[in-house]
């Protein structure tokens, strides 16, 4: 991910991000390995310190896996249930 | 217990309106009558005083016309005309020998000389005054007059007919003033009555209220504007103390039903969880069922605590000037998946600028708020636009939306805290962001309209002051 030309790269391949899911997508690169909760992601990507009933960030990761981890094997995004969302390589 | 009650009675409105008014009209009608007593006392001894007078002058000027012997003749002619009883006559001279008396066997002896000795010493011709009789109850009226170079005249006059009368008077007098004591305590205590049975009426609501009947209203129709006046202002009060009460009691209820929902659920998660031994993964799941529960639930205690304290007005707001139309856009696109997932055409119309001073965070819970009601009750294939402008000074952001609409009957309520319309209980949440939107957007000085058609949708207008 080249945070200026705000390009993303994936095993060679170029990955086209709305800025909604290219912000969202380096936040979970920051704390990869760790699990990030659905407030945290409110509140350090979009800068909103609630949680709307309607589930915006889980339907944002879905798009973000649909451009990521579609058409590779390896999946990088997981969702731990309850808790919330963790970019890691194993599975 | 007796005592008490006397006790009681003399500290009651009633017993003291009666006493103040029967003192006040006692006091006055007194006064009234003394004043009458003694201008009518003044007024018959100037009468008399006058005639005495007139009686001595006649004889001074005899005396210089004709001598002491025209005088004494005069004198004998006048006094025999008179009731010895009534009147007397003495003439004497400066040296005290009498010249003439009548008989004064009915008076007592009266010290001529030290009045004439007062007469000359203060260079008078004559004194009048009121002389006591040793002999007698009343006294007389008496005139010592000098009427010549040694002639000393005194005529005397019973005041017992002025006494008689007077005493009529004063008798008179004391039975009105007395009558007029009980009738004026009489109607003093009607009156008190009057004002003070309205009171109890009051009262006697008011007690009945305590004792739990909260539907008792006092009779308002009073005969006096103050009781009538007062009768309103209780019965507001008890309105609004009613309307508290019912809605606090909805609010308890709603609480109440909400907080077992996840609870119990929560539970029968736990108790399933010790029924049977269970595969590692089902437990994680289990776990995070529970986890999801406990957000809801304090999701909403948190709701409930952000709307109380907005609508306190505890904290001031930190107030900053930012970009409105970034907020809402933004706030769009954060929507975006999920209008495009319901194909619903989420469209703005938004000014190039739009900059407002307020709190960032209140508005864009707002904003944020209103958009997800009208994306969740717009059918798929709908619509939802979104605009703003600032007209006349004032920043008015409307929410239109193409959904279910809501009907007359729940419009009203549909601010109030945990109120759902019978058909948005499918859409879950728990009937608190509009409560919150209300509140919000109260705490920064703004409105919010609402108009909605059923089945064809529904219109939020936020208005603020820019």
């Amino acid at each position: 991910m080249n945070l200026i030309s705000r390009e993303v790269v994936r095993a060679g391949q170029k990955v086209e991000l709305q800025p909604l899911e290219f912000s969202l997508l380096e936040y979970l690169l920051r704390n990869a390995g760790r699990v990030v909760s659905k407030t945290m992601i409110m509140e350090h990507v979009w800068d909103y310190n609630f949680n709307p009933q309607t589930n915006v960030v889980e339907a944002r990761i879905c798009y973000l896996r649909d451009k990521i981890d579609k058409n590779f094997d390896t999946k990088l995004i997981h969702t731990v249930r309850g808790v919330g969302y963790a970019l890691r390589e194993d599975s | 217990m007796l005592f008490g009650k006397i006790h009681n009675f003399k500290n009651s409105l009633l017993f003291r309106l009666t006493i103040l008014y029967a003192v006040a009209f006692t006091a006055l009608s007194t006064i009234g009558f003394l004043i009458f007593y003694y201008r009518i006392y003044d007024v018959t001894m100037e009468r008399l005083d006058f005639e005495l007078l007139e009686k001595t002058r006649k004889y001074t000027a005899l005396m210089k016309e004709s001598g002491q012997e025209s005088v004494l003749s005069e004198i004998t002619d006048e006094a025999e005309s008179e009731d010895p009883q009534e009147d007397f006559y003495r003439l004497f001279n400066f040296k005290g020998d009498i010249l003439f008396t009548t008989d004064m066997s009915f008076w007592g002896t009266i010290a001529g000389k030290d009045i004439l000795a007062k007469i000359q010493n203060e260079a008078l011709t004559y004194t009048i005054q009121n002389q006591p009789f040793a002999k007698r109850d009343d006294r007389a009226r008496m005139i010592t007059a000098i009427i010549g170079p040694d002639s000393v005249l005194q005529i005397g006059e019973s005041l017992e007919e002025v006494d008689e009368y007077l005493n009529i008077f004063l008798k008179l007098f004391s039975i009105l003033v007395i009558s007029l004591i009980i009738v004026s305590a009489f109607i003093g205590w009607l009156l008190a009555r009057r004002a003070t049975i309205d009171m109890q009426e009051v009262t006697k609501t008011a007690e009945e209220i305590s004792s739990g009947s909260y539907d008792r209203r006092v009779q308002v129709k009073g005969r006096y504007k103050e009781i009538e006046r007062l009768s309103a202002a209780f019965n507001s009060m008890l309105d609004r103390i009613q309307s508290l009460l019912n809605s606090m009691k909805e609010i308890n209820d709603n609480i109440a039903h909400d907080l077992r929902s996840p609870l119990a659920r929560i539970r029968g998660i736990a108790e399933m969880s010790l029924l049977k031994e269970k595969s590692i993964d089902a437990y994680k799941d289990m776990a995070a069922s529970t986890i999801e529960e406990c957000d809801t639930l304090i999701g909403m205690i948190n709701t409930m605590l952000d709307i109380t304290e907005a609508e306190a007005g505890v904290n001031g707001d930190e107030i900053e000037e930012f970009e409105l139309v970034t907020l809402i856009l933004e706030a769009c696109e954060l929507f975006r998946p999920i209008s495009e997932e319901k194909k619903i055409n989420l469209k703005t119309d938004l000014p190039e600028s739009l900059t407002v001073k307020s709190n960032r965070k209140k508005m864009q819970r707002i904003i944020m708020n209103l958009l997800e009601n009208a994306i969740k009750y717009t059918p798929p294939e709908g619509t939802v636009a979104v605009s703003a402008a600032a007209r006349n000074g004032e920043i008015r952001i409307d929410f239109k939306d193409t959904g279910m609409g809501i009907s007359k009957n729940d419009l009203p309520h549909i601010f109030e805290r945990f109120y759902r319309c019978d058909r948005s209980r499918s859409q879950g949440g728990v009937g608190l962001g509009l409560s919150l939107v209300k509140a919000y957007t109260q705490s920064l000085n703004g409105t919010i309209q609402v108009e909605s058609t059923l089945n064809q949708g529904s219109r939020f207008a936020l208005v603020f002051g820019a």
